[in-house]
């Protein structure tokens, strides 16, 4: 039979396409690891996986998200193991079986460590983003990740609070000073500030 | 990003408690009373406090006299403020009434004098020369009017 649907392209997950997927407790495809095709049944619940091998599993999705549980590996085909057999065609076999069993025999041999070449495509193909091309949140974020930084930055808001508190201290002391030195003033001389009483000549008083 | 904002809050907090914290502790006291007077005058001449309490014990004999003056001051300035309103009102003022605040305003006027240079002297008598040049350039709004040297 026809393949279903469409094949996934490389790098990419494809909507209703295969995606090869790790669990999180597996580190990669080993030699003797065969990924398997999970049977495409159309009562599949939509982004689940099923079957494992070793804790490597091939799903089928149905749309681009990850299953919970799993994250991506590698957006690279995988090669199937030579030493393995074709399956055997029978009338019964699923369409996928055949799909996959040509899949493999396309594919090139590849070298020894898989392993390293797919680690080596993923890095190639997603490279970190530096830090300058970051938004300024995620560059705030990834700066507050550090704990030497954020307690550098609570430190320099505590100094900051203690700095605008001794501004507004000599602030208010200067008023004060000024309050006193007119209080004082007044205590001396009750006419300092009565402008609206007639005041006596300093010259009249002159003995 | 949750690290993000609680290293924020804590930034925030630690600001605002700080700044709170030293702004309460360090904040000077109201102006309320002649001991804060005094204690300004010590702090600013740098008395001793041998002066301090002669200067201190000086303040308070004379603090009666200067609040009587002082209330008399008020009173004459509300009567005043009187007058004017009546002027302004009426259209008329009592001229006996205006002559005689005014013949009390000239009396309190020569008090006020006798009593600032009073209290001006003694104080400064208990100075020493830098002092009392410190003192009277406070003092030189209130006693533009007072010839203090003569009673030096």
């Amino acid at each position: 039979m026809r393949w279903p649907f469409p094949r996934p392209r490389r790098g990419h997950l494809h909507r209703r396409g295969i995606a090869i997927l790790c669990s999180g407790r597996a580190q990669g495809l080993g030699p003797g690891v065969e990924p398997r095709v999970i049977r495409w049944r159309e009562a599949m619940p939509k982004g689940r996986a099923k079957g494992s091998i070793s804790g490597v599993q091939r799903i089928v999705c149905s749309h681009t998200e990850i299953p919970e549980g799993f994250h991506l590996r590698s957006r690279l085909r995988l090669s199937p193991t030579p030493s393995l057999p074709p399956p055997a065609m029978s009338p019964t076999s699923d369409p996928l079986d055949a799909a996959v069993h040509a899949l493999r025999e396309a594919t090139p041999p590849q070298p020894e460590s898989v392993q390293q070449e797919v680690w080596r495509r993923i890095a190639h193909a997603e490279p970190t983003p530096s830090p300058s091309v970051l938004p300024w949140w995620r560059r705030l974020e990834a700066a507050f990740a550090h704990p030497a930084f954020a307690t550098a930055f609570v430190a320099a808001c505590l100094l900051l609070g203690l700095f605008l508190a001794e501004v507004r201290l000599n602030h208010l002391h200067r008023e004060r000073t000024v309050s006193l030195e007119r209080s004082y003033l007044q205590l001396i001389d009750p006419l300092l500030n009565a402008t609206d009483l007639p005041r006596a000549q300093p010259a009249l008083h002159r003995p | 990003m949750k690290r993000t904002v609680l290293t924020l809050s804590l930034g925030i907090v630690a600001g605002t408690l700080g700044h709170l914290g030293w702004f309460s502790t360090q904040r000077p006291e109201p102006i309320d009373s002649l001991e804060t007077q005094l204690a300004w005058i010590r702090a600013d001449l740098g008395l001793a406090p041998e002066q301090f309490s002669r200067i201190k014990q000086l303040h308070e004999q004379l603090e009666p006299r200067q609040l009587h003056l002082a209330a008399e001051v008020a009173r004459l300035r509300a009567e005043f403020a009187a007058f004017e309103r009546e002027r302004v009102e009426a259209g008329e003022v009592d001229f006996l009434k205006v002559a005689r605040a005014a013949a009390d305003s000239r009396t309190l006027d020569m008090e006020c004098n006798v009593s600032a240079r009073q209290l001006v002297a003694a104080a400064a008598n208990l100075m020493t020369a830098e002092q009392r040049r410190r003192y009277l350039e406070i003092l030189a709004p209130a006693l533009k009017d007072v010839d203090v040297d003569q009673t030096l």
